[in-house]
């Protein structure tokens, strides 16, 4: 037997086990890009409230489960959101008020405005469809929050990072249009997000280019 | 040209899902990026030169995917590989042995032997695929090749 044919043999014993529904599919991605955000997983929040105090890590044993880690903090639009890490399993609770999520973005008029509470900021020169502009703040328990917007008036999107005390890149909330568009990209990599740093690797090639998205490819 | 996104399910879907789990090695985020990579192409207006054109698409659409989930902090909750492995049937127990042994190997060097090897690709087309150069195709290929051949001994044929 060739080599051909004992690896098809022994791959084709993977069988994909969705049942793909495109329409369930597009109404997914819809939900998704306008973030409307449910409160969702109230079981695991109604414990988890019961250790975190305040934003911060905490480890906790509930009646039945062991319960690693727990992370709580405030996204930049006041959302609440909780990690919790139990039996090798990460889930996490976004609890938002619908009324005051809004886009860290907004296209007024030709222009485009970063927005966040007070502040509102032409930011139209500084972002296209490659470039963005970067919003930063470490909040009142240390988190760093670094809100990037990108592209343009008709396509305009932003994404935010959240990073913890110690720097580790933790959570990102993120309303774009496409899956990662080349702004996004260069933002992320350039708060190392990415993964690997772009070093020569025994190839000769980088792990950027080794990694690259090919933009309307991804 | 296009083609109807549900054919193209009922012809790609296994294929998207063993080159996504070829880099994830998680089954549900595998199935994940298959689902993804099929409404992507629902969804693109994006012309097509032929069927094989449609197929390299989907595989690169797919690999990306993957590779994007594997720097995703969140990941679906699944079984860990040995236990994923376990609950598959393989004919022989040298096809799982060689199953096991190309999912141990570095990640560029496995891409690439999955696209040879049962893909068909040859080393022209996969490196337009991976947009590699076709001789660094040829070191990953000889690369992976060697040290499956190391592992596997006899089980492996020497076809450089």
């Amino acid at each position: 037997m060739t080599n051909k044919n004992k690896y098809k043999q022994a791959f084709s014993v993977l069988h994909s086990e969705s049942n793909i529904d495109l329409e369930v599919l597009m109404m997914k991605k819809e939900k998704n890009r306008k973030q409307i955000l449910k409160k969702a997983g109230l079981a695991v929040a109604g414990f988890a409230f019961l250790f975190v105090a305040s934003n911060g890590i905490a480890y906790a044993a509930t009646g039945s489960t062991w319960v690693a880690k727990i992370v709580n903090f405030t996204m930049a639009d006041g959302s609440n959101v909780e990690i919790v890490e139990e039996n090798n399993a990460i889930s996490y609770t976004i609890v938002s008020d619908k009324e005051k999520l809004h886009d860290y973005v907004s296209a007024e008029e030709g222009r485009l405005y970063f927005v966040l509470g007070d502040i509102k900021e032409d930011v139209t020169e500084k972002c296209s469809a490659q470039d963005y502009y970067k919003y930063e703040y470490t909040d009142d328990e240390g988190m760093r929050h670094v809100i990037l917007v990108g592209g343009t008036v008709e396509d305009a999107g932003w994404a935010e990072l959240i990073f913890d005390k110690d720097g580790t890149y933790i959570f990102n909330q993120m309303n774009v249009s496409a899956e990662m568009p080349v702004w996004l990209q260069k933002g992320m990599q350039e708060q190392g997000v990415e993964s690997g740093s772009p070093v020569l690797n025994d190839d000769g090639i980088t792990s950027e280019e080794e990694f690259s998205t090919i933009e309307g490819e991804q | 040209m296009r083609q109807s996104t549900e054919i193209l399910i009922e012809m790609y879907q296994d294929n998207l899902f063993a080159v996504a789990f070829n880099i994830c090695k998680n089954g549900a985020d595998a199935d994940d990026v298959v689902q993804d990579t099929f409404l992507q192409y629902h969804l693109t207006k994006k012309q097509f030169d032929n069927e094989q054109h449609i197929r390299a698409w989907l595989i690169r659409v797919a690999m990306n995917k993957a590779k994007d989930k594997m720097r995703s902090f969140w990941h679906q909750k699944s079984l860990p590989l040995d236990e994923y492995i376990e609950t598959l049937s393989f004919e022989t127990p040298e096809s799982a042995n060689l199953f096991e042994q190309v999912l141990n190997l570095p990640e560029k060097y496995r891409i690439v032997i999955h696209l040879f090897y049962y893909e068909d690709y040859s080393v022209r087309e996969i490196a337009a695929i991976l947009k590699v150069t076709e001789t660094n195709v040829k070191v990953r290929l000889s690369r992976g090749r060697k040290m499956l051949k190391d592992i596997l001994k006899e089980e492996w044929e020497d076809d450089e």
